[in-house]
């Protein structure tokens, strides 16, 4: 969780939302051990943007499909705030097609999480 | 029989054989040049809902207001079928007054009369509004398998990087591992689909293979637990039964874990269920220098679902409350 190839600079903040606690924490994890914060993981959109009322992110990780339903309600509110965001999800090619998420990378499941960092890096230069 | 064996009996002359086109469970109507109807089998009375005297004798195109006259099924009759004398499984989709919006896959055959040259046309209709609208579910049914697959590869590959490495065999390595992807199956077993699972049955299936009836549960109030917190909260007490055999009261013959929860009201409107482990005489407890990925797995887990959990490492044996919302 150093930051000091920052100089000093408070390390980003990535908000994690994923139901899967075994997953939750592997994402959790390699982003702390690549020197981020983590926000959660939360498993719910209700936890997600209850967290999001409290604390802005700098960057967020999605699941998509929630316990509690898809996410979309979060990623709209992130969207809203200008935080970037990538998905994780076993959802097929047409998640990222059309809708709300056209465009949108997703980093697929099982998630490389090289591919997750690397990813993370690009959104938040 | 199919289009085709009714096809060889009606060219020997039987057109008109009312007995033959009977037999056929699938609406049959025959047509003259003119696209009239000279014929229909009781199969098509009954599906589309006609009266026989009602249509023939009247063209097709022009029965029951024009409800059949269906673009597709004009193009079929009046230009494919004189020129090719057959077609097989030729969709189309209509929205019938009567029945509703159906879709037929239809075979046409054009017969000519040996004896008076005179031509006709059969048409036979199979309804597939039932077995598309099955396709269509099972596709949704394999497109969830396919999604369901990928998480569960997903969890397996995680639990096998949280499975603590450093400073293990690995054999010690494969045993852990294996024994987390046992518990996930067995709580996957115990609320299957979308059923949600009796804590108690929980406990029993979390503990049971690692602490056998050395682990005492002590049945409390009635509680359940939704499908999706299931493999999560046994695989929390599953750590803490390996914790157990390997550091704690059951690492020696006489060493038992008296395992209990209630009921509590939690902040807000929540109600929260208690649990509580109870290690009794085992070895002289002593705080750990670090923490284990199994203990880090109980914590981060019972934070994930909105909830606690605390180890008090009395000497006298080691103690955790668990604490989630339910």
């Amino acid at each position: 969780m150093s930051s000091d190839d920052g100089r000093n600079r408070p390390p980003a903040r990535i908000l994690v939302v994923e139901d899967e606690i075994f997953i939750a924490m592997e994402i959790e994890r390699a982003l702390t051990t690549d020197g981020f914060e983590v926000l959660g993981p939360v498993g719910s959109i209700e936890d997600a943007l209850e967290l999001l009322h409290r604390d802005q992110p700098d960057a967020a990780v999605l699941d998509v499909t929630l316990r509690d339903g898809k996410v979309t309600p979060v990623a709209v509110l992130l969207r809203s705030q200008g935080v970037p965001f990538v998905l994780a999800s076993a959802e097929g090619r047409e998640l990222t097609e059309t809708g709300f998420f056209q465009g949108v990378t997703n980093l697929g499941k099982p998630t490389n999480m090289r591919l997750m960092i690397g990813e993370i890096q690009r959104l938040l230069s | 029989m199919v289009l085709e064996d009714l096809y060889r009996l009606l060219r020997a002359g039987h057109v008109q054989a009312q007995g033959i086109v009977d037999t056929l469970t699938q609406p049959l109507v025959v047509l003259d040049q003119g696209f009239c109807v000279t014929n229909a089998n009781n199969a098509f009375i009954d599906a589309f809902k006609v009266d026989r005297d009602d249509i023939l004798g009247h063209s097709l195109f022009s029965l029951g207001n024009g409800q059949w006259d269906i673009a597709d099924l004009r193009k079929l009759i009046a230009e494919i079928i004189p020129k090719t004398a057959a077609v097989v499984g030729y969709e189309v989709t209509h929205d019938f007054p009567t029945i509703g919006q159906r879709t037929f896959l239809v075979d046409a055959r054009r017969l000519v009369h040996p004896d008076n040259n005179s031509t006709s046309i059969l048409v036979l209709f199979e309804d597939v509004t039932e077995s598309n609208r099955e396709r269509a579910e099972s596709d949704i049914i394999l497109a969830e398998t396919r999604h369901r697959m990928k998480n569960l590869f997903s969890v397996i590959r995680a639990l096998a990087m949280q499975t603590q490495t450093e400073g293990y065999t690995a054999q010690e390595y494969r045993d852990a591992f294996l024994g987390r992807i046992d518990v996930a199956l067995r709580a996957q077993e115990i609320a299957p689909g979308e059923t949600s699972a009796e804590f108690g049955s929980l406990l029993d299936a979390a503990v049971a293979a690692t602490g056998g009836n050395r682990i005492h549960i002590e049945a409390g109030p009635s509680a359940t637990l939704p499908s999706p917190k299931v493999v999560p909260v046994s695989m929390m007490f599953h750590e803490l039964a390996t914790n157990a055999l390997k550091y704690g009261a059951l690492s020696v013959p006489d060493g038992r874990v008296r395992l209990s929860w209630r009921i509590e009201e939690g902040d807000g409107d929540r109600t929260m269920l208690v649990t509580e482990w109870r290690e009794e005489n085992g070895p002289t407890v002593r705080q750990p220098t670090r923490r284990g990925y199994g203990t880090e797995l109980i914590t981060a887990t019972a934070k994930h679902l909105g909830g606690s959990a605390e180890q008090r490492f009395d000497p006298r044996g080691l103690t955790a409350i668990i604490k989630l919302p339910i």
